[in-house]
């Protein structure tokens, strides 16, 4: 049962039009090609479904990862096989985004639309990229098409709850030089009706307060390249005013709490390829400004980090077996916060190599190591070891197997955060082992299933707790262990008849996560799953398609979240389904795109978080016209 | 294969019609509410809506969680923060959910809830059809009107407060979080007299058995200052005694005050008394903490057992502490996530408040 679970495997078009990419060579990445590890690819097919939605809901429905989300348009992270958000790394084109602050990102305010492709690196996979992941990272790609096709899009969409968007794309350009510019903003009301059980002597309705949301953004992408190399360089300016609603535990408290999150994210990176070596070099310049404010209590949070980011790699294939990569990060943070005591500036460099070998045709072994430097201090040692075995000839079978040991770096609010913050902090720590099978069999030239199986262990020490203190606030330590195990199944079946395509991918994942605190008087909680952490998670997404007409139905189950570290309350689990209507007509040079998209198809009642009602039914129409040339 | 696959699908379509009235399940366990007891607020954890009332039963000598969600069928809400029986009503300040749950004191069924009151501390009552409510973050005092459960009109402090005392026809006010104030009010007319400048951050008071306003001021979380324990003469509304704790880490809070207004107490990690008359404060613990956190207390006026809180880690459930009146413990029992406000309820109609 589980084998033929489906998981979120490699996400193929659905489209009754199919283009073959052309094959890129410069600029790719050795960690894209991450042997020995699980990784999860999104295309731009699929990442295109959801142009007008976020990316909170496309890696909700295409991934077992766990959205933890306040509501529309609210605080949305992520969780991967039990860990934080703070485990989880996203980033652009390999530069981390998190902020360094919180050490996270979030996921409700970058539209999918901006988007062209995503990675998605599990446990130790994700070290290729960056450290800190433990969980894993989310790699949001922009690209460039260099098929010599200039593009116009117009991508306007209108739904429930006063929601309002729009997204322009130009991608121009020919064979040397490519500009890809993307604009998008949105107005959304977010005043749905839902029912409150917790206010009155009896359940009632009643709509959402105080819960607006206005968000623009802009990306300008250059891209040229000749015979050897590419030089791109790339602009991402976003914008997100938000109304903060209370919990519905406060029925007559709305105080005017306000988020204004505000990102510049400038990025220049040059790939040389001669031979059979590749080198990549990438300058980022990212500003993160994020202002709280909440008039009632008084409280005015005005938040701006800064940073400056190196990264260079190189690599080179030595002989048929062996391939070796050398790389350098250098990232300088610069926080200027009415939270801290001054301005707080933090140099983080690290170094690595990767050795990759290809033994024999069945076998592939690969080597990370990384050593990292925290201003002056110099911290111990990560690595990462996979190796990927192919047992049968001629079948498309593989067995990953991977260990890894990983830190993160203690957030800036964890070190300075005034009171409590505490600058001794020592990084978290933590191992990770996964056993990955993997298998694809073409039944037919018209069938194709995909499976695989993972076991997974992570065991993270000297995790950071913020807890009571001596006086009456709370401090910063490295007080915590947590341990997560489980398994993640999916199946992924592709059919073609003629004119008709049906593809069904659907996953289960299983997570037991627990926290072990070294503190004798919380020993009541060791073996606890851990808070807001699923024990069972199904997704399914069915997509049919025949001639110009498509529709996808998407499920998500998520399994009983406990609220309380003993767990002895929790919220129920839910299930919620998306439908997806949508007629595509093309002509030589302008094609339409027209989409109805009905969320909460049944209606569903739920919380993801307690007391934070979601939207019931909603609707979306959404029109994706392009012209090219 | 493919029928597995339509196992699946119908199967999760079913789920999705799943509805859910109440999002937060709890074990749930009878009742016991007649008799003398103790009610115990437990404030869960900000914004989580996890906020429950417990009450221990002198009758059966048992602890009963959640009493106000098994008798209401609905959570308490967020923060629970105090509780005063008034004849034969108790009204709970629930905080952070901006109401005062009015329920009937023998069986704590709701009678009304009186919402649309800024962040909520404590409720004190004038008379029969009149109360005060502190705040948070308002710098006005809510007016109640007991008849109509409604608030019928606001005292402007200027400042936010805390706890509140009433002696005969005068309200003493806390001016807490940054202030160092108490205010001065005649409840006959509900106008601001007077106010007297106390130490930083004045966070509990209690009245003794000479009127004299005891005055727990701990000094303000930055530890800029000296915590201190003053008393005020009610009668001129001046300081008749200063007491400075000895180390500027000192943070004293929740003073109480026994039954019979001659015995002070305060939670200085242990637990710290000391006679009205005293010219010195307490130097060591009268019960020593023991590993526990102790958050609140409470000191029940008639036969001066003494009741702790102790929040453990603020996260999982805590627990409540009995002791005698000469500190010797009589049993813990655990209720919910972080325990605070503590109300003693009587067969007698006499009002108790927390603290």
């Amino acid at each position: 049962m589980l084998l033929s679970m489906p998981l979120h495997g490699q996400i193929s078009p659905g489209h009754n039009t199919i283009l073959i990419k052309e094959v890129e060579i410069l600029g790719k990445t050795i960690s894209q090609d991450n042997k020995g590890y699980k990784t999860l690819h999104i295309d731009s097919s699929m990442v295109g479904d959801y142009s007008q939605r976020t990316l909170a809901d496309l890696i909700a429905e295409n991934s077992l990862i766990y959205i933890k989300t306040y509501g529309s348009d609210g605080l949305a992270t992520s969780s991967f096989r039990g860990t934080g958000p703070a485990h989880t790394q996203i980033t652009w084109n390999n530069i981390n985004l998190n902020n360094p602050m919180i050490g996270q990102s979030d996921l409700s305010i970058v539209p999918a639309g901006f988007l062209d492709d995503i990675y998605i690196y599990y446990g130790s996979g994700s070290m290729s990229i960056n450290s800190g992941g433990s969980g894993g990272v989310i790699d949001l790609e922009t690209k460039p098409a260099w098929n010599g096709q200039n593009v116009l899009t117009l991508n306007p969409g209108t739904g429930s709850f006063g929601r309002h968007s729009g997204l322009l794309k130009v991608k121009a350009g020919n064979a040397g030089f490519q500009s890809v510019t993307k604009a998008f903003c949105k107005n959304s009301e977010n005043n749905f009706r839902y029912l409150n059980s917790v206010s009155g002597q009896v359940p009632y309705y009643e709509t959402r307060k105080n819960n607006e949301a206005r968000q623009i953004g802009f990306i300008q992408e250059l891209y040229y390249r000749n015979l050897k190399s590419t030089f791109s360089a790339r602009l991402w300016y976003q914008s997100a005013s938000r109304n903060l609603p209370v919990p519905i535990t406060s029925p007559t408290m709305n105080p005017p709490e306000k988020q204004h999150d505000e990102s510049l994210r400038a990025m220049f990176t040059y790939d040389y390829l001669r031979g059979l070596t590749d080198l990549n070099f990438t300058a980022a310049f990212i500003s993160d400004k994020l202002d709280y404010t909440n008039t009632l209590a008084s409280v005015n949070s005005d938040n701006l980090s800064r940073r400056i980011i190196l990264k260079g790699e190189i690599e080179r294939r030595i002989n048929s077996v062996l391939k070796v990569e050398f790389a350098f990060n250098n990232e300088l943070n610069i926080v200027n916060t009415n939270n801290y005591e001054g301005i707080k500036v933090r140099n983080l460099a690290s170094a690595y190599t990767i050795a990759e070998a290809d033994i024999d045709s069945w076998l592939v072994a690969k080597l990370l190591v990384r050593e990292m430097l925290q201003d002056t201090r110099l911290l111990s040692p990560d690595f990462s070891v996979s190796s990927e075995i192919k047992p049968f000839q001629g079948k498309y079978y593989f067995i990953k197997v991977s260990f890894s040991k990983n830190s993160k770096i203690p957030t800036l609010n964890d070190m300075y955060w005034s009171p409590g913050g505490n600058p001794e902090l020592e990084n978290e720590n933590g191992y990770s082992s996964e056993v990955t099978w993997e298998m694809t069999n073409t039944i037919s030239k018209s069938l194709r299933i995909k499976n695989d199986l993972t076991f997974f262990r992570n065991h993270l020490y000297n995790m950071i707790q913020w807890h009571p203190g001596d006086f009456s606030y709370w401090v910063a330590d490295n007080i915590s262990t947590l341990t997560s195990t489980g398994l993640e199944s999916s199946v992924d079946i592709n059919f073609t008849a003629s004119v008709f395509r049906l593809r069904l991918n659907a996953g289960y994942s299983y997570t037991r996560a627990t926290n072990e605190e070294l503190n004798a008087d919380n020993l009541i909680l060791s073996g606890k799953q851990l808070v807001y952490i699923p024990v069972n998670q199904i997704n399914a997404l069915l997509r049919l398609s025949l001639r110009q007409f498509y529709s996808t139905i998407t499920t998500r189950y998520t399994g009983r979240r406990f609220l309380t570290a003993d767990n002895s309350q929790y919220l129920p689990q839910y299930s919620v389904s998306n439908l997806n209507l949508g007629l595509k007509l093309n002509t030589q040079c302008t094609s339409w795109d027209i989409g109805f998209i009905i969320e909460n198809l049944f209606n569903a009642n739920y919380q993801n978080i307690a007391y934070y009602p979601m939207p019931r039914r909603s609707y979306l129409v959404s029109i994706v016209f392009q012209l090219k040339k | 294969m493919l029928k597995d696959i339509l196992v699946i699908i119908l199967s999760l379509l079913m789920s999705s019609c799943i509805k859910e009235t109440n999002p937060v399940i709890d074990d749930l366990n009878e009742s016991y509410l007649s008799g003398e007891g103790v009610f115990i607020l437990n404030e869960g954890n900000f914004r989580s809506g996890n906020g429950s009332l417990s009450f221990f039963s002198y009758d059966s000598l048992k602890i009963f969680n959640h009493v106000f969600l098994d008798i209401n069928q609905r959570p308490l809400g967020d923060i629970p923060y105090s509780m005063i029986i008034h004849g034969t009503m108790a009204y709970i300040v629930v905080n952070n959910s901006g109401k005062i749950e009015v329920v009937n004191s023998r069986d704590m069924t709701s009678a009304a809830t009186i919402n649309g009151i800024l962040s909520p501390r404590y409720v004190s009552f004038i008379d029969e059809t009149k109360a005060y409510v502190t705040s948070l973050y308002s710098d006005s005092l809510a007016i109640l009107d007991l008849s109509s459960n409604s608030v019928s009109g606001y005292i402007n402090l200027r400042k936010s407060s805390e706890s509140i005392v009433i002696v005969h026809t005068t309200a003493y006010v806390a001016n807490w979080t940054g202030g160092n104030e108490i205010i001065v009010i005649n409840t006959d007319n509900d106008q601001v007299t007077d106010s007297i400048e106390v130490g930083a951050e004045p966070e509990s008071m209690v009245i003794d058995k000479n009127e004299t306003l005891w005055v727990l001021c701990n000094g303000g979380w930055k530890r800029e200052y000296f915590a201190e324990l003053i008393g005020i003469d009610t009668r001129t509304n001046s300081i008749k005694k200063r007491l400075t704790f000895p180390s500027i880490n000192d943070s004293p809070t929740c003073l109480q005050i026994d039954g019979k207004g001659e015995m002070l107490f305060y939670i200085l990690d242990g637990i710290r008394r000391m006679n009205i008359d005293d010219v010195q404060l307490p130097v060591v613990d009268f019960i020593p903490n023991s590993d526990h956190s102790f958050y609140k207390m409470g000191v029940n006026p008639d036969n001066d057992e003494i009741f702790v809180t102790d929040a453990v880690d603020y996260v999982q459930k805590g627990n409540v502490l009995r002791y005698r009146r000469e500190g010797t413990l009589i049993s813990e029992m655990q209720v919910g996530i972080i325990p605070g406000g503590i109300c003693f309820k009587f067969n007698a109609d006499t009002n108790t408040q927390t603290k």
